[in-house]
Parts: C-alpha cells; structure tokens; sequence
C-alpha cells in the first residue's frame, strides 16, 4: 500500500491558515466600515450644527443686497466677525459664503464674505466680496452647485456634504442655501473641515486590526493544530501504519496463524478509539478466516484426493485387462466406464462360473457418487459371488435382490442386465432388471434394439420373480449392452444423444474389433457434447461371439516331444513373420514356446506321449500363444521363481525357463478346463 | 547349429552359430566338456548366434563354473542384442562373462 499523497496534517494546516487569513480580513473590513460610518457621522453632524448656527445668524435680505450692489453693507463688517470667530473657535478648516453664477469652469462662483484665522487676517488684506472663483472648481462641481442653488434650494433647503481630495488636503464639506425673507436662496454658506487626521487614524487602526487578528489568530492556529495534532492527527497516522502493515503481512505471510496487528496505544475516549478498536477487532476476524479457509480448503484438498483414491478402487474392481480371456478363442470382449463424477454407480463385469460359462453384467445404480458408489460395490459383489454359486440369470436376480432388500432404508435401487452364455455353443440365457434394450447385430447384420419385457429393477420390492429369455448367438455376432449414460449424454442445448445416434455409430463402425469400436462410439457421444458437462456414467460393455472357429486361430497338435521342436518353432515362426512382429519380441515369444512346448513334452504325461496343440491368435496387435495337453493337471506358473543373484556355482539351473516367459510375457495365464492344461500368454507386437 | 572351433595354447576359442535350443545344447556341452580339459581360457564367439533358450543358458552356466573351479574363464563374445537381452532379464549377465 503505498503512503498517502496528502498528509493530514498538511491538509489542515493548509486550511487553518487559509480560515484564519480570512477570518482576519473579514474582521478588519467589518470593523473598518463600522469605524468609518461612526466618524463621518459625526463630522457630519458637526458641520450640519455649525451651519445651522451660522445661518441663523445671517441676514439673507442683507447679504442679497450686498450681492446685488457688489458693495459692503454695514452689517458686512460684522457678517466678517462672526465667520472670523467662527473659524478661530471651531475646528473648521474653511467657512465662507458664495453665489454660483454659471457652469462655465472658470469665474463660475462669486464669494461674499470668508472666515479668516488669526494667522490669515495678519498675512493677507481682505478683499472678498465680489471676489470670483479662478479654475479651484471643475466643469462638473460648478454646474452641481449651480443647478442645486437655482433648482433645487428654492424648494429643498436641507444640508447637502460630500467629501473630497482637494489641493487643500482631505476634505469633508457642507453647503447650506442662505435665504432672504422672500425666502429665495440668495447665496451658499460652505464649511470644510479636514478629515486627513481620521483619514490617518482609519488606516493605522485598520493595519492594527489586521495585525491583531493575524497575531490573534496565528496563536490560536498554533494552538489549534498542536491540539488536533496530539487528538486526531497523530492517532490517525498510527492507525494507518498499523493497518497498512496487517495488509502487508496478509499478503505475504503464508501461515495465518503468524498475522498480527499491532494496535496503536489510543486512549482518546473518542471516536478514533472506537475506530482502532473496531480495527483490532476486524484484524482478529481477519485472521481467524484466513485460518478457517486454510483449514477449509485442506479439507477440500483431502477429501478429492479420498475421492481420487476411491475412483482408482472403483475402476480397479472393474476388470481392465483386455484381451480378457486370451485363453479363448470362442468371443471377444471389450469393457468401459467413464463415472461423471470421481466416482460412479454404474458398474460392468464379466467372469467364468464355470468351464464353460460366461457371465456379462451391465448395471445401474440410482443417483451418482458416493452414495451410488457404496451401493454399486455391494450390487456388483453380491451379483458376482451368487452368479459363481451356479443357476440361471433369474434366480441369480432373485437371490441378489432379496439380499438388497435388506437394510436398504435409503431406497437405492440398480437396474441390471445379466446373461450367462454358453462358451462353446452360443447359447444363454438373459434377464434385464430395469435396464436399457441391449443391441444386437447378427453376423453380417445390423446392430438393432432387443425389445423385451423388463423385470423391475433390483432394491425396490423383497420377493419378486425375474423373467429371463434365452438366446443364440452364431459365430460373428455381436452384443452391446450399455448403461442409460449413452442415450442421455447432452450437448448444449440439452438435445439427447438418443439410441438412433448410438445405432448408428455402432453400424458404421460394425466391421471394427471391439476395442474401436467401444471408443469410437464414446468419441461420438463426446463429439456430440460439445464440452457440455457429463451428468450421468458412461458405461459400455460389447461382446462378439466368434464360435469354435475363428479366422485368425491357428492351430497345431503334435506328439509332445522334443523332436517336433523345430516343426512347433517354424510354425509359430512363419506367422509371427507374416504379422511383421519385431526381432525382439519374434526372439522372446520363440524363447517363451520353446520353454512351455518343451514343459510339456517333459512333463505332462510322466514321459509317455501324448498329444500337445499349440494355438496362435492376433487380436488387435496382440499375439496370444495357447497351449494344450490333456497331461495331468500342472500349474508351471506356480513354481517359485529361482534366485537369480546367486553365483554361477550356486545357481539351480532348473527354472529359468518359464522364469524368462513370466519376465518377456506381457500376460501369462493357467486354466484347467476340463481334462485340459490350457497355458495362455500374451504379447503386444504393435 | 553349428561349432568351429580353434585350440590356440591354452585358449580355446569356440564360433557358435545357429539356434542354441533344447535340441542343440547338448552339442556345444560336449564340444565344451571334449575340449576344455586342456584349455585355461574359453572363448566362446556368438556373433552367429540367432537364437538361445533356458537349455542354452544352462550350459553356458555350468561351463562357466567349471571353468571357475579350475582357476580358468570362460568369456562370451558379440552377442547379438537379443541374445544379450535374454542374459539380462535372466541375471545372467552378472555371472557369465560377456564382452563386446
């Protein structure tokens, strides 16, 4: 968090110092207006009283008389005295009588009489009447006086003033209008008095108020910003330390429980304490939900890895080894489960019950998840262990469906379809609890829906019977059973895949080995998606019955006896050379017959003869090597594996053989079927 | 297969081609046991050998520690790397003596 731009404490000194500038000027102004108004009222005053005075003296007829004649009355003597007096007595810089005659600028006004100081009468000779005025007064000042003495004074005797700069100095004047007992103005009494000393007085009380209340106002700004330093801004400062360091240790500590916010010590009582105690507080919340998402998000971590741990189980319980059954050349089968969440309720199996018998099962579980998971490993082990025990597919339903039954308060069910085939003839017999039309396509066919009665699915009802339906199956046909995942999977507008788009994907690919043709279908369905979310397992289960003879076994029964060595190596020989099989895994599988064909001929029948068959398979660039004799049941497989860190001398040279196939084989297997020793191993060549 | 071999001194040096199987094995056993009395050091060339199994394996052990107990080697030379591969998954390798 980077420090702020503006400080507080800048911010308020700059608008304290501004405050207090103003508060000084408006004061200042306030106070110099006030003053101002007082004085001049008062000198107006003052000279309206002493040209009242002065009026009231004056002879009006007298004075028009002398004006009329240009010449000094008797009472012009004494007219002199009183203004003379009045000028000694008074604080009165001018007091003189005069007549406006024109608006021209020069000669405009006529003077009667003039008061003269002590000083003056002693200096100059006295020559005022008649005296005319030179260019003391302007155009505009002659022609005010001129119009107020002639128009306006007849009716308005009132004093009029006005104040002005002169070559005198600083003037405050007053005229009154003398009148004659007609009562017409016959001349105009003047008194000025100087106002150059308020005038100096106004200014030095003006810059004293403004100094006063700069230095007033200066102290109490510096009072004011040490007081709000101490109360507001210092605690401020503080709060925002300690918080911009929590914000700095939030985002860099990595343990929450290391997080600590270090309150500044504020005991201010007001709301800045409140404010750092509420920031303690929020700190400590902070913490305790970080520590809680921490814990939280653990949790989460533990439980998806439960649940990764928990899918791999699933899918391992599922049998995933393909080619399943190379020991049989009769069918091919291919298998696959896609949970729509880590883990699934839908669930496939296939498995002997006997020699020569298959079980396929495809089935459902309600819901998706857990719950279904739990409930697919108790449907799928009890299906598997009471379909081992023998009976047809509906009494296997029958029995696996009470045991449901039991104990299931949360009412899950599973839908299910169960066949059991006849390996060597085709035949079998089904039952569909609740499950989706398996498809079937005849050799050379179609795949098209078996459309059939369904029994009710399993969980729901305690003592129910299950219908099942026998079938056939020729070599070259093929069935594909599938969980509602396929037909229901969505794209984006939430369209339905539907069992048309599955037929049809599964017909264009009919020709194909299981293998591609399972992922082909589940790349159409994802094609058809379109990133859409999967919301249900996909499951898919297909199985092809190819009879007791298939175009790709090749078989070979000799005498089982280590001269027909070379007739066994150049049979295998020639076909893995026509497969273009490696030289490496051409020089293992030739290494693993040798050994097991060799086993044979010493062994299986205690060194008397008897038939041996070896038969070759390719199933999608996986060769299978079968062998068979009829010899008394042994297991080779079973032996211990020898020591192979001993030294030479030590070593048992017994057992190296099938220790090399176990080690070269990508699978190896040991069925006894019947009377027969069957050995199967595989190897991917591409 | 086939054997030729090359008493040279005390060296015996034997050029096995062909197939060393179940059928084949006892032939290079008893050229080894006819001819190894005089040797102190055994050469065995497998530069034409295509083929070995556990029949083959058993005798080259048994040679070998034969010629152990009497003080002498027996030495393995240019074996393909198939027939290599096969001393290896067996731990052989570690026991015979096999050089480029």
């Amino acid at each position: 968090m980077e420090h702020p731009k503006n400080s507080l404490s800048r911010h308020i000194l700059r608008v304290c110092l501004a405050f207090s500038l103003c508060l000084s000027l408006g004061v200042g102004m306030v106070g110099f207006t006030i003053y101002t108004r007082g004085m001049m009222e008062r000198y107006r005053e003052y000279i309206g009283n002493l040209l009242q005075y002065v009026q009231s003296q004056l002879d009006g007829d007298d004075i028009g008389q002398m004006l009329e004649d240009y010449e000094e009355g008797e009472s012009y003597a004494s007219l002199q005295q009183l203004l003379d007096d009045i000028r000694d007595t008074y604080d009165v810089e001018f007091i003189y009588l005069f007549k406006p005659l024109t608006i021209a600028p020069r000669d405009s006004m006529v003077y009667v009489a003039t008061g003269y100081n002590a000083e003056q009468r002693a200096a100059y000779p006295r020559t005022d009447l008649g005296f005319l005025t030179g260019e003391e007064y302007d155009e505009e000042d002659s022609a005010r006086f001129y119009h107020w003495f002639y128009e306006t004074c007849p009716t308005d005797r009132s004093i009029r003033y006005f104040a002005y700069n002169s070559a005198y100095g600083r003037l405050y004047s007053g005229f009154c209008p003398i009148l004659n007992s007609a009562g017409e103005p016959v001349a105009i009494l003047g008194a000025d008095i100087t106002i150059q000393n308020m005038v100096n007085t106004l200014v030095s009380y003006g810059v004293l108020l403004l100094v006063g209340c700069l230095v007033f106002s200066g102290l109490f700004l510096w009072l004011l910003y040490h007081w709000m330093k101490r109360r507001v801004i210092d605690p401020v400062q503080q709060l925002e330390i300690a918080a911009r360091s929590f914000v700095r240790d939030t985002r860099q500590e990595e343990s929450p429980e290391n997080l600590s916010f270090t309150a500044p010590d504020i005991h201010t009582g007001d709301e800045i304490q409140v404010l750092s105690d509420a920031l303690r507080e929020m700190s400590e919340d902070v913490k305790s939900y970080l520590t809680n998402l921490l814990t939280q998000t653990r949790e989460k971590e533990r439980i998806a890895s439960e649940l990764g741990v928990a899918a791999h189980i699933q899918s391992d319980m599922l049998p995933g080894i393909f080619p399943a059954f190379p020991q049989f050349d009769q069918f091919e089968i291919y298998a696959s489960m896609d949970p729509a969440k880590e883990v699934g309720g839908d669930f496939y199996d296939f498995f002997q019950t006997d020699d020569d018998h298959l079980a396929l099962i495809i089935a459902d579980v309600s819901g998706k998840g857990v719950p279904a998971a739990l409930f697919m490993v108790i449907a799928k082990t009890l299906l598997k262990n009471r379909a081992q025990q023998g009976g047809t597919p509906a009494q296997i339903l029958t029995d696996v469906n009470n045991q449901l039954c039991v104990g299931n308060e949360t009412k899950m069910f599973v839908s299910v379809w169960l066949a059991i085939v006849d390996i060597s003839t085709g035949e079998g017999l089904a039952a569909n609890a609740g499950h989706e039309h398996p498809a079937l396509m005849r050799a050379k066919g179609e795949f098209e829906l078996v459309k059939y009665r369904h029994s009710p699915v399993l969980g729901i009802m305690k003592g129910i019977p299950f219908r099942e339906h026998p079938f056939a199956l020729s070599p070259g046909d093929t069935l594909f059973v599938y969980t509602d995942g396929v037909p229901e999977a969505t794209d984006r507008q939430d369209g339905l895949f539907g069992t048309d788009r599955m037929l049809e994907a599964l017909n264009c690919r009919r020709e194909q080995p299981l293998e591609q043709l399972l992922r082909g279908l589940r790349k159409d369905i994802e094609d058809y998606a379109d990133g859409a979310a999967q919301f249900d397992d996909i499951t898919m289960l297909g199985f092809r019955y190819r009879g007791e003879e298939s175009p790709d076994t090749h078989r070979l029964r000799v005498e089982a006896d280590t001269a027909n060595l070379d007739r066994v190596n150049r049979f295998v020989e020639e076909q893995l050379e026509a497969r273009g099989c490696p030289p490496k895994a051409s020089m293992q599988l030739l290494v693993a017959l040798e050994e097991l064909f060799v086993n044979i001929a010493h062994y299986a029948y205690d060194g008397k003869p008897g038939p041996a068959e070896i038969q070759t398979d390719f199933r999608d660039g996986t060769v299978i090597l079968r062998f068979i004799d009829h010899g008394k049941p042994f297991d080779p497989l079973a032996r211990k594996d020898p020591d192979i860190s001993k030294p030479a001398a030590k070593r048992q040279v017994g057992g190296l053989g099938i220790y090399m196939v176990k080690k070269t084989m990508d699978s190896v297997s040991y069925q006894r079927i019947g009377d027969r020793n069957v050995l199967t191993v595989c190897k991917k060549i591409s | 297969m086939n054997v030729t071999k090359v008493l040279d001194g005390d060296q015996l040096t034997l050029n096995v081609e062909g197939r060393l199987d179940t059928n084949t094995a006892p032939i290079l056993e008893q050229t080894l046991t006819e001819n190894m009395g005089a040797a102190q050091s055994v050469v065995l060339d497998f530069t034409p050998l295509t083929y070995i199994s556990s029949a083959g394996l058993r005798v080259l052990v048994a040679a070998t520690s034969m010629m152990e107990e009497k003080g002498g080697s027996l030495v393995i030379r240019h074996a393909t790397p198939e027939v290599m591969e096969i001393f290896e998954i067996t731990g052989l390798v570690d026991i015979l003596q096999v050089e480029e």
